[in-house]
């Protein structure tokens, strides 16, 4: 297991190399020079240069890597040219709204995800499952920028019951966080549902056929513990892969939703760095952003590891 | 003559399958083919442009002379619906096909020759799956600008790594089977095991992959534009249309919620066709795609 886990971590840090690379490389390749475009076109020429030193902009590329990433593992990803602040600061200062968002779209999709698949699985061919099955196959292919705004419209302009946009933090006022923050959750959870649902489904089919169900239920044993026991324990494995690559969905969707609902949270903040070509910004975020990925995955991949032993096996022995 | 009397027959059985899926599969071809021939054709069905304004007849509701009403600057919607549908399948068609075939070719290649060029870009892959495609052709747009061809390719990059992931682990799992190697052991050389077994084996489960991405690209599309970094207006893209329409949203709902219904309506035909697809090429992948 040991072995396992020591494997998994050299694999997750040479991606993370991998992405600072790319990350860095977003500066060297965005059309005109950052420090022009930090202090506009009008500024004098010395002005422009002083800020080149000062942003390592004189040095040669491998340096400019090597100072760039040296500082963001000190935790320094430098300053934003748009808000002339520490990026880092910035990041703390919105992640709470990000959070606030994103988790309990992640845990009500997991949720109620895992429960619709179970549940239509289990009552193969009925009105329940053409219900999900609808359900799903609709959620997945609905942008959640739309669910926003199709929300807001039901629910904020025709039914008058819930704010059209704005974000209030859970520990100032929680009710107001409820009530602001039921749309946005929704409309990011619809489609991760879906597609849990829609997995979940499948591998629950999967599971039912197998022979060592059959074999449960020839003995005798009851079709609700045949189903608790034995069939889900092995479905919901593969479903904690799908959860992993729901993270990247996840990401995406909240920052659709960040700028529907105007909260000021990471997703946000990108779109207005990628606009202003704020490249320290772009950076960092992507940074963070991957780090957030792959850390997800590195953890599903070690509870994959202790939930189903054949895993372990191969990719110890490899 | 026999051989290829059986492979006709085969394709035929398949193509039996996939329409005699039921009526479902049979409707979401209709409506992309619809949507396609909309597209194609869309100055024939409208006779305004799409940017043409009539600033005295704005945010109106359907009327005989706009059947879907107009928008903020009094452009017809209807119109911009059919030339956004353009936009939209042009743009998802170019970077799904840039995308299955370069991905495949290099998923293909790294699960074939293994070693250290499989490696590299099996762990370049891995490090692009860790950035979501969203972020990934946000950042991509600033760098390639806005047009529909610079479009195309930054979501054809975004998503290139799901071809190569899977091509890589079929051809893993393809190269193990007795064919492939009585082929090796007389000595076939190796690219043509290459071209004549392996990507001929790889195609069902790439097709349903292609056929399912062109939804995805549409949503990304639609996402990146709605963020103001994709099609830039007056160019209508269903995206830039549900932004625009927004801020209208309580005059004249139709201009933001109508681009949604289309794409939900292409995004699951899409899916759909695919899953019959799926069915119709190999139903063993059930489950797994």
């Amino acid at each position: 297991m040991i072995k396992f886990i020591i494997k998994r971590l050299i694999l997750c840090i040479i991606v993370i190399f991998l992405v600072s690379l790319f990350a860095f490389s977003i500066m060297q390749i965005l059309p005109g020079c950052p420090a022009r475009l930090s202090l506009g076109t009008e500024a004098p020429q010395e002005a422009v240069d002083a800020l080149r030193i000062q942003l390592n902009l004189d040095k040669p590329i491998a340096t400019q890597y090597l100072l760039w990433i040296g500082n963001a593992l000190q935790g320094d990803l430098g300053y934003s040219i748009t808000y002339n602040r520490p990026i880092v600061l910035m990041l703390k200062e919105r992640l709470p709204r990000t959070l606030g968002i994103g988790l309990p779209a992640l845990l009500i999709s997991v949720v109620v995800g895992i429960a619709f698949g179970i549940l239509s699985a289990v009552k193969r061919g009925t009105k329940t499952d053409q219900f999900v099955t609808l359900f799903s196959t609709i959620g997945v292919g609905t942008p959640e920028f739309w669910l926003g705004i199709f929300g807001i419209y039901l629910f904020a302009i025709k039914l008058k019951i819930l704010p059209i946009q704005g974000y209030v933090s859970p520990s100032v006022d929680f009710g107001q966080y409820i009530y602001r923050a039921v749309l946005p959750v929704l409309s990011l959870s619809i489609t991760l549902v879906a597609s849990i649902a829609r997995q979940t489904r499948s591998n629950m089919l999967e599971v039912i056929n197998q022979e060592y169900i059959r074999t449960a239920r020839a003995y005798g044993i009851a079709e609700r513990s045949v189903l608790l026991k034995y069939a889900l324990k092995n479905a919901l494995i593969p479903v904690i892969t799908i959860i992993g690559l729901q993270v990247r969905r996840i990401i995406g969707g909240t920052i659709i939703i960040e700028n529907v609902f105007n909260i000021s949270g990471i997703g946000s903040m990108l779109r207005i760095a990628v606009m202003n070509r704020d490249y320290l910004i772009i950076q960092g975020t992507v940074l963070i952003i991957s780090l957030v990925v792959v850390g997800c995955n590195f953890v599903v991949d070690i509870l994959y590891g202790v939930f189903d032993p054949r895993i372990r096996e191969r990719q110890g022995t490899e | 003559m026999e051989l290829t009397k059986t492979k006709e027959q085969l394709f035929l059985k398949r193509v039996r399958i996939l329409f005699g899926r039921g009526i479902i599969v049979k409707i979401c071809l209709v409506i992309i083919l619809l949507f396609i021939f909309a597209a194609i054709f869309a100055p024939f069905f409208t006779t305004y442009t799409p940017t043409e304004q009539f600033l005295m007849n704005i945010l109106a509701g359907p009327s005989k002379d706009h059947l879907l009403g107009t928008d903020q600057l009094g452009r017809d919607v209807l119109t911009r619906l059919l030339y956004g549908a353009r936009i939209s399948l042009f743009i998802s068609l170019l970077a799904s096909i840039g995308a299955a075939t370069i991905g495949s070719i290099l998923g293909i290649l790294a699960g074939y020759i293994g070693g250290v060029i499989e490696q590299v870009i099996m762990r370049l892959t891995d490090a692009h799956l860790s950035i979501p495609p969203l972020v990934m052709s946000m950042v991509l747009a600033v760098l390639m600008g806005g047009d529909m061809l610079a479009i195309s390719v930054v979501i054809a990059i975004s998503v290139i790594s799901t071809y190569i992931r899977v091509s890589d682990s079929l051809v893993l799992s393809i190269k193990e089977n007795d064919y492939i190697i009585a082929v090796e052991q007389i000595g076939q050389k190796k690219w043509k095991i290459l071209f004549k077994h392996l990507l001929p084996n790889c195609f069902p489960p790439l097709i349903v992959i292609f056929t399912m991405n062109l939804g995805v690209a549409i949503m990304i599309e639609a996402s990146l534009s709605y963020l103001g970094l994709g099609i830039a207006p007056p160019t209508p893209s269903w995206g830039n249309m549900v932004a625009d329409g927004y801020k209208y949203l309580i005059v004249n709902p139709l201009v933001a919620l109508l681009p949604g219904f289309c794409i939900i309506l292409i995004v699951v035909s899409f899916n759909i066709v695919g899953d019959g697809l799926r069915d119709a090429l190999d139903p063993r992948l059930r489950g797994k795609l």
